[in-house]
């Protein structure tokens, strides 16, 4: 599958809002909004662009940013480290409190299914073995809280700091398995997790495409049919990409 | 007011001076330090060379942390010492009056030991300011050679191979970490090698370091008569103590300086630990030396509190460590026997990270082995007891194994299952291991 972006068409879009508002209601929050660098006729919304370096991708060690069918999407594995936020070129990912519900259709809400009780979440800190502890700083430097896990560990001691988010990066990148949940092997439910558009993965169609009254909204592939329609939009998506495989290739790969 | 000086800001030496401050509140507590940074993280420069942690990061300990402990930090490399009037004296002309001294000074990666040592471009990975200098040589590098038998070696290879470096890993015997690992498990870390695109040269072996006309590397010359071209040399062919101001004092020394189980010199009031002493071993019944991260903590923690006034013995432990070598999980523990570096000889020097117990064997000798896809466990037997084992891949059993050989656990249920070995053999271990140790 051809990796695929949203613009909009600004000679038919009335900026009714409906795109935003049927998004906010799919996903119980706005995953685009209407900002965003124009060309010409078209707009490239500030919305998750796929870019085909996908830097969330990379930067994420959780499996919890994946990349299928020229699309990145957030898995079940996200444990909300924050990673994928600093990653993303374009601030269109966001981290939500994991209680943060999608918003609940009509048959969900008529069969009293959005009642259901949450299981309860299960608190657990992030415990250490000091004599494995080399102090290397690895735990801390990747902590999106900023935490010196090090500081505990070399004692051996529990990482009781309020701040921690319990996404357990810091066990997941230690190089000397100093680190471990205190509660296994239940691992606890971490307090996070990412958003970002994913161009409705699991739904037929795209919310915001189908319901725009004007069809100002476009899905399309980024490949000659987008730099046919513009080139400088193409270029903006898909051109420097191409330009920078270009470059590696001519410089024959190894430096 | 005792006055404790300790030459050395590295693991053992910070160990020792918290330690201190914290059983003799009111002593001055000074430590030396021959670079210009607070204590870093040793082993975490293998993390700088790939990125996984800044120059910053891998720092340990905040300026700020001395002066809370009230601990001295005075930035200069010690020259000698006057044991009469326990002064150490300074290469800048300052001196250190002391009532007790700890040697904490730890090792440094010795020189190639053929012509072109020297050159712009020959690279070691010992010190921060090394690694910084490994990072600066591989953004115009092209092609580098790194040689050394050990975990280092590998760790530079790693390092240079991340930032697009051609590298060239070449290794004296047809297997890599010979004095350590079997043939499986030099494959299993050969093919993690070869996956992050280095190549590597097994029976070969560097006779000269070749050099430009400005002084810099242009390649080396093998064992064979043939050049290679490369523009760096990575070496870490092993480290040798750092205690040139100990000689020619009555502090005894040997490859190390020699201490007794207190931690004491032949000297009163002079203490060494970590990577510069060589400790009584009891599993070999010698004077050992260990380049070990936890040894050196354990040991400036009893050179520390002995020198506050408690009267602790260092046993010096089974040695342990766990690296991650290009991504494979790897665990040493206790005597792996070996071999004793290149056909019999003896070691000339130890390789960073290593343990001189690792290359011996025990006295009554079999072993043990499953292996599972890329997962594989080594154990090695003294009677009824385990004296070692080594852990490739998966490290569910690093734990068990290391409490059954440092407690010297009688394991004559489990020797069947051993016998046996394979896959099974791994859950049988970890069932022992819960009913004896961790009931
Ligand atoms: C790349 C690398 C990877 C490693 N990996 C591992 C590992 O995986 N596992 C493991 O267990 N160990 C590992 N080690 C070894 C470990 O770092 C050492 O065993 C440990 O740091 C020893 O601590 P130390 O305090 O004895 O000496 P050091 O940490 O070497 O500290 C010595 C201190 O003395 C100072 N000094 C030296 N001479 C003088 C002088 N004349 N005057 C004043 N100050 C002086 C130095 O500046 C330094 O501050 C690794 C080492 C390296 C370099």
């Amino acid at each position: 599958m051809t990796r695929e972006i949203l613009i909009r068409d600004l000679s038919k879009c009335v900026v009714c809002d409906v795109c935003t508002t049927v998004c906010k209601d799919r996903h119980g929050r706005a995953r685009m909004n209407l900002e965003g660098p124009r060309f010409g006729r078209y707009q490239l919304p500030n919305v998750c662009r796929n870019c085909p370096d996908t830097p969330c991708v990379t930067a994420c060690r959780l499996d919890g940013m994946k990349e299928r069918g020229g699309r990145t999407f957030v898995t079940d594995a996200c444990k909300g480290c924050n990673k994928c936020v600093e990653a993303c070129p374009f601030g269109v990912v966001t981290l939500l409190p994991k209680e943060h519900k999608k918003k609940e259709g009509f048959f969900a809400r008529v069969l009293g299914l959005a009642r259901s009780a949450e299981p309860k979440a299960i608190v657990g800190h992030v415990a250490s073995d000091a004599s494995r502890c080399v102090q290397c700083g690895v735990c801390g430097y990747n902590c999106p809280q900023g935490i010196q896990v090090r500081d505990y560990a070399r004692r051996g001691k529990t990482v009781n700091d309020p701040r921690c988010v319990r996404c357990g990066l810091c066990i997941e990148v230690c190089p000397r398995g100093t680190l471990r949940w205190d509660i296994a092997p239940e691992i606890p439910s971490p307090m996070f997790r990412a958003d970002k558009c994913n161009l409705c993965d699991g739904y037929a169609e795209s919310a915001c495409v189908k319901e725009c009254p004007t069809q100002a909204l476009l899905r399309i592939p980024a490949d000659e049919r987008l730099l046919n329609m513009n080139e400088a939009l193409y270029h903006e998506t898909v051109g420097k990409y191409l330009a920078a495989a270009d470059d590696r290739r001519h410089s024959g790969g190894v430096k | 007011m005792t006055r404790h000086v300790i030459i050395g800001n590295g693991a053992a030496g910070v160990t020792a001076a918290e330690e201190i401050r914290e059983r003799d509140p009111r002593g001055h507590v000074v430590v030396i330090s021959g670079e210009p940074y607070p204590m870093y993280s040793r082993p975490g420069l293998a993390y700088v060379v790939i990125d996984e942690v800044s120059d910053q990061q891998v720092i340990a300990r905040k300026p700020e942390w001395y002066s809370q402990e009230r601990i001295t930090l005075l930035f200069g490399k010690a020259a000698s010492i006057d044991i009469a009037a326990r002064y150490v004296h300074l290469e800048d002309g300052r001196a250190a009056h002391y009532d007790r001294l700890l040697i904490a000074s730890g090792a440094r990666a010795v020189p190639p030991p053929y012509p072109g040592a020297d050159l712009d471009g020959v690279l070691y990975l010992d010190t921060l300011d090394s690694a910084k200098q490994m990072l600066a040589k591989a953004k115009t590098a092209r092609r580098a050679v790194v040689i050394g038998g050990g975990i280092t070696a590998m760790e530079m290879a790693e390092g240079l191979a991340h930032h697009g470096v051609d590298t060239h890993y070449f290794v004296r015997k047809n297997t890599l970490w010979s004095t350590v690992f079997n043939e499986t498990e030099s494959k299993l870390l050969e093919q993690r090698i070869v996956g992050r695109g280095v190549t590597i040269h097994y029976n070969t072996e560097i006779t000269e370091i070749l050099g430009d006309a400005d002084g810099r590397v242009r390649g080396v010359r093998l064992n064979n008569g043939d050049d290679f071209r490369c523009d760096l040399v990575g070496a870490a062919i092993g480290v040798k103590p750092q205690i040139e101001f100990a000689r020619g004092t009555p502090i005894q020394v040997d490859r190390g300086i020699l201490v007794n189980d207190r931690l004491e010199t032949t000297v009163p009031d002079v203490y060494a630990a970590g990577d510069c002493a060589q400790v009584w071993d009891r599993w070999s019944q010698k004077h050992m030396l260990d380049v070990l991260w936890p040894t050196a903590i354990a040991a400036g923690r009893v050179a520390g509190a002995n020198m506050a006034g408690a009267h602790q013995t260092y046993m010096k432990g089974v040695p342990f460590n766990a690296c991650l070598l290009f991504g494979l999980h790897v665990t040493a523990i206790g005597q792996l026997g070996g071999g004793r570096g290149d056909d019999g000889e003896v070691l000339q020097h130890i390789d960073r990270g290593s343990s001189e117990v690792w290359a011996t064997r025990p006295q009554s000798y079999a072993s043990a082995w499953s292996q599972d896809g890329a997962n594989t466990v080594r154990l090695v037997l003294d009677g009824d007891r385990l004296a070692g084992a080594l852990i490739v891949g998966r490290q569910t059993l690093a734990d068990p194994l290391r409490d059954l050989i440092e407690h010297q656990t009688d394991i004559r249920p489990l020797l069947p299952h051993l016998r046996a070995g394979g896959a099974a053999m791994a859950e049988h271990i970890q069932q022992f291991w819960r009913n004896t140790i961790h009931s």
